[in-house]
């Protein structure tokens, strides 16, 4: 009842999937082709603000496609779905908390010759550590 | 699991042989297909460390991340990108066929697909050849006159990591399709029996979806 | 409702026959005797028992060192062993230990073997991968052995760059065979998730399965997600070992702190690869031997994956005095507690399936209590560390050492040494000796205490930790944590001695010597080949369902 369900089911929407054909996969490759296309001509530009943000944006609209039909997402339900889903949201969390602290930590902590945009938040960063409590002054500074 | 040694004969494809601990076909499939999202997984936790490296250091190092970024090759970066997603193409193609039990076809589409994953490595192997020659190296061996930033030899290891790591998963994915495509070549995939293809395809998808990732992060922006 | 037609036959809950059946069905130890039957064995069975045979090995190894360093504690100065030397003996303690022995140790030995036979499954879902996890634990052992033997390594088990980069020591073998090891985790993860996902029998549904199946279950989740980033960032040591690169290399723009977020986010939930299967043991144990329901089924079950889930949000409180900005440290020192909060879920439930219980103490029972009494302590210390500001102090003391002893090796040691001998009977189908079982239950967990109490007194005076010497008014407390490792030596040797004796000697144990209504029971002891004689067990009740708390009558005990 339990596991003999979760595997037929799935056999069952594998089954569903085959009569769609290879149509599918032409229109996803065609999708990927004229996103690399979108992607490489917008890149040429450097666009200053938003181009970091366009280019993964469009990545992960690749990525999706691919993950979605090419890799049969679409049609494996359940696990493997909440397994892909679960992984990214595993890089997501890695990459996230590494960037909160470079991009928040004290300047003078980073390190040698980096030149960081300033960061989004408003910290305070005037003292030692970071915090409030104040640093003796020339031994800090390069 | 699916490893099904004999199969001489050119009619029909073989049944597809059960594992004696297996409850049926279908769980047997549904096993081996979660275990590899499970392993994909991992190779996508594997690379997110150096996509955290690559952000990290991004963020402290604007000006070298991108001096560096225009400096690398973005026709062959295109064209790259162009024939791995192509290869990816003819990877799902491949498992289209096996359920239909034309292993001809199979056959066909997972040649092309190692052909384009020749190309893929033959057009990295220029880029790198040019990286050797001006110098642009990992670490402490750089020695590229036309970028002399602070950072800027972080750049070229995270390049240089990023895509030597993605070219081993190209080669890796090369051998395990060339070994599916042999078993194809002997008939022995069919709606019944195509999990070996379908798994093989998807790790080649995966390692198409990193390059989806690094190309725009290291050539275009 | 699919019922296989095998199952139809069998009454509720009934135990195979158990006799009847043997000369057809040989039990899974003497069915094949020769050398090659075990080293290429598929049987989960026996590769369990392989396990078990490698890793207490592998803990004799790391035993012996903590002895050595424990020893070179002894006296103020030098006392046995060099400067040079003492580096080494901690960092190889570390590593092996933790490598070696806490990480495969319980899902090697004791998942492996119980896994299927909780889900009445033949065997686990990719039997090759299982035995092909063993041989990658091995090689990558050999390798780093070899580099231990060649050199060995001064770092200390965290590798900390930039240090690790520039030591003389032969780091990269001995970190490219803990990366070789983590395939070994991965493939064990693997096989587990996929196994419970789809090996269960008919009539065991996700909440019907045993807790020490949802514990592998969030430990497997952990190994899968977290062991890759771990690989990844030794490979990243090995190479800078030998190119050179530079890319945690302060002086060339590269920041160690970097290093340190990629290795905690593996090391960090790695602490609940260790203790989390611990935790699966003792739901089974504290149930089986409170003769009791256990309290809070699906409190237990969620709080093991909500263990694995929020051990991933915490790994930055290891970095408090690492340059690490405050605003991370604050937001991980907050996440740290939501940790204590489904541990502490835990401790409710078990001491809720004990209260009013009828127990039967024996040794896992002892185990288990002593278990109690280090999660508790040893979680209430790591809360304390969880505030940045009080680990700020008790950085690098030996206060650490002694918190992470007690929740990770305390925890850990207890539930192996407790599953030990509640499987004991149902893995070799021997009975033990009672008697010395509880002596070294009882000299294990005082030598225990003995060893680490005067640690968190030292580290709370400020003795920091890896200090080959230290001033002559910590000496006193030295002795004493020095006394204490030697009790707790000889308590292993106890355990040891019994154990091997029952082994050859003990007297044949029943299918269920202990009345336990765990499914793993379910089959004969040892169980055959393919685990079940005839038409497989049906699973209609709970598998903790015990009516009334009833004392068992154990006729097989002494």
């Amino acid at each position: 009842m339990s596991i003999a369900n979760e595997s037929l089911k799935e056999e069952r929407e594998m089954r569903e999937e085959r009569h769609t054909g290879p149509a599918k996969y032409v229109m996803v490759w065609a999708a990927l082709l004229v996103f690399t296309v979108v992607t490489v001509v917008t890149g040429r530009m450097h666009l200053p603000e938003w181009g970091l943000i366009l280019a993964l944006t469009i990545a992960t609209v690749k990525g999706t496609l691919v993950a979605l039909y090419f890799m049969h997402l679409a049609d494996h339900k359940g696990a493997n779905r909440l397994v892909f889903v679960t992984s990214i949201a595993f890089v997501a969390l890695l990459m996230a908390f590494s960037l909160f602290d470079l991009g928040t930590r004290f300047r003078p902590a980073l390190p040698s010759g980096s030149t960081p945009p300033t960061w989004p938040v408003e910290i305070e960063q005037s003292g030692r550590y970071g915090g409030k409590l104040m640093a003796p002054k020339p031994t800090m500074e390069q | 699991m699916q490893s099904n040694p004999t199969a001489d004969a050119v009619g029909a494809p073989p049944p597809p042989k059960l594992a004696m601990h297996f409850a049926s076909l279908e769980v047997q499939h549904h096993a081996a297909r979660l275990g590899m999202w499970l392993f994909l997984a991992t190779e996508i936790l594997l690379f997110a460390g150096l996509f955290t490296l690559y952000a990290g250091y991004r963020f402290l190092f604007p000006e070298a991340w991108a001096a560096g970024s225009r400096s690398l090759d973005l026709t062959m970066g295109t064209i790259n990108t162009i024939v791995l997603i192509t290869s990816s193409f003819t990877a799902a193609m491949a498992v289209h066929y096996a359920k239909e039990a034309k292993n001809k076809m199979v056959v066909l589409m997972f040649v092309l697909t190692l052909a384009m994953a020749g190309a893929f490595l033959v057009i990295k192997g220029f880029e790198y050849s040019h990286k050797l020659h001006v110098g642009a190296l990992p670490g402490f061996r750089y020695h590229y006159d036309a970028i002399q930033l602070p950072g800027a030899p972080l750049f070229f290891t995270v390049y240089w990591l990023s895509t030597g790591l993605h070219a081993f998963h190209v080669i890796v994915g090369m051998c395990v399709l060339a070994w599916i495509t042999t078993k194809a070549a002997k008939n022995q995939f069919s709606y019944h029996n195509y999990t070996a293809v379908e798994l093989g395809s998807m790790y080649w998808h995966l390692v198409d979806l990193v390059w989806i990732f690094l190309f725009p992060m290291l050539y275009l922006v | 409702m699919s019922p296989s037609p095998s199952s139809i036959a069998a009454e509720p809950g009934a135990v195979p026959a158990p006799d009847s059946h043997h000369e057809h069905h040989p039990s899974y130890l003497i069915d094949g005797t020769t050398v090659k039957s075990w080293l290429l064995s598929l049987d989960h069975k026996r590769i369990g028992l392989m396990y078990l045979f490698w890793v207490l090995l592998f803990f004799l190894v790391g035993g012996i060192y903590a002895l050595v360093v424990r020893l070179e504690l002894l006296t103020p100065g030098p006392t046995i062993i060099d400067a040079m030397t003492y580096n080494r003996a901690f960092t190889m303690h570390g590593v092996v230990m933790i490598f070696l022995f806490m990480i495969p140790a319980i899902p090697g030995v004791f998942g492996n073997f119980m896994l299927p036979l909780m889900l009445g499954a033949k065997d686990v879902a990719f039997p090759r991968l299982n035995l092909a996890s063993l041989y990658i634990l091995l090689t990558g052992a050999i390798i780093a052995i070899w580099g231990m033997i060649n050199g060995g390594m001064d770092t200390g088990w965290t590798f900390y760059t930039p240090y690790s980069t520039q030591t003389t020591t032969t780091v990269a073998p001995i970190l490219f065979g803990a990366f070789i090891i983590g395939f070994s985790s991965i493939a064990t993860g693997i096989n587990f998730i996929v196994t419970t996902h789809t090996m269960r029998a008919p009539g065991i549904t996700w909440f019907k399965m045993p807790l020490f199946v949802w514990a592998m279950y969030a430990t497997s989740c952990i190994q899968v997600l977290a062991t890759p980033v771990l690989g990844l960032v030794l490979l990243l040591v090995v190479g800078e070992n030998l190119f050179n690169f530079g890319i945690f290399d302060p002086s060339r723009g590269g920041d160690p702190v970097l290093f340190q977020h990629l290795f905690w986010f593996y090391s960090h939930p790695a602490v609940y690869i260790m203790v989390l299967p611990a935790f699966g043991v003792m739901s089974e144990v504290v149930s089986a031997f409170s003769r009791k329901n256990i309290f809070g089924y699906r409190a237990i079950a969620f709080s093991s994956l909500g263990i694995a889930f929020v051990g991933f949000f915490a790994w930055g409180h290891h970095m408090f005095v690492s340059g690490q900005s405050t605003f991370d440290a604050g937001v991980f020192a907050v996440l740290t507690m939501l940790v204590g909060v489904f541990t502490a879920i835990k401790v409710f439930n078990w001491v809720g399936t004990v209260y009013k219980g009828a127990v039967d103490f024996k040794t896992p029972f002892a185990y288990f209590c002593g278990f109690l009494y280090f999660t508790v302590f040893g979680g209430m210390t790591g809360v304390a560390f969880g505030t940045a500001s009080l680990d700020v102090p008790w950085h690098d003391t030996y206060f650490v050492v002694a918190h992470f002893h007690f929740i990770m090796v305390g925890a850990t040691i207890m539930a192996f040494m407790a599953a030990l001998h509640y499987w004991f009977p149902k893995m070799f189908g021997k009975m033990y000796h009672e008697g010395w079982g509880l002596v070294s239950a009882a000299l294990i967990i005082l030598g225990f205490n003995a060893t680490f109490i005067p640690q968190f007194l030292l580290g709370n005076m400020g003795m920091p930790r890896r200090y080959y010497e230290y001033p002559e008014r910590f000496q006193n407390l030295n002795v004493a944590s020095t006394a204490g490792a030697s009790l707790l030596a000889f308590g292993f040797v106890i355990a040891a001695v019994y154990l091997t004796y029952a082994l050859i000697y003990g007297r044949r144990a029943s299918a269920n010597p202990w009345r336990s209504r765990g499914y793993e029971w379910l089959t004969e002891s040892p169980p055959p080949t393919h685990n079940f004689v005839g038409p497989q067990p049906t699973y209609d009740e709970e598998p903790h369902f015990y009516v009334e708390p009833k004392k068992a009558e154990v006729p097989d005990a002494v």
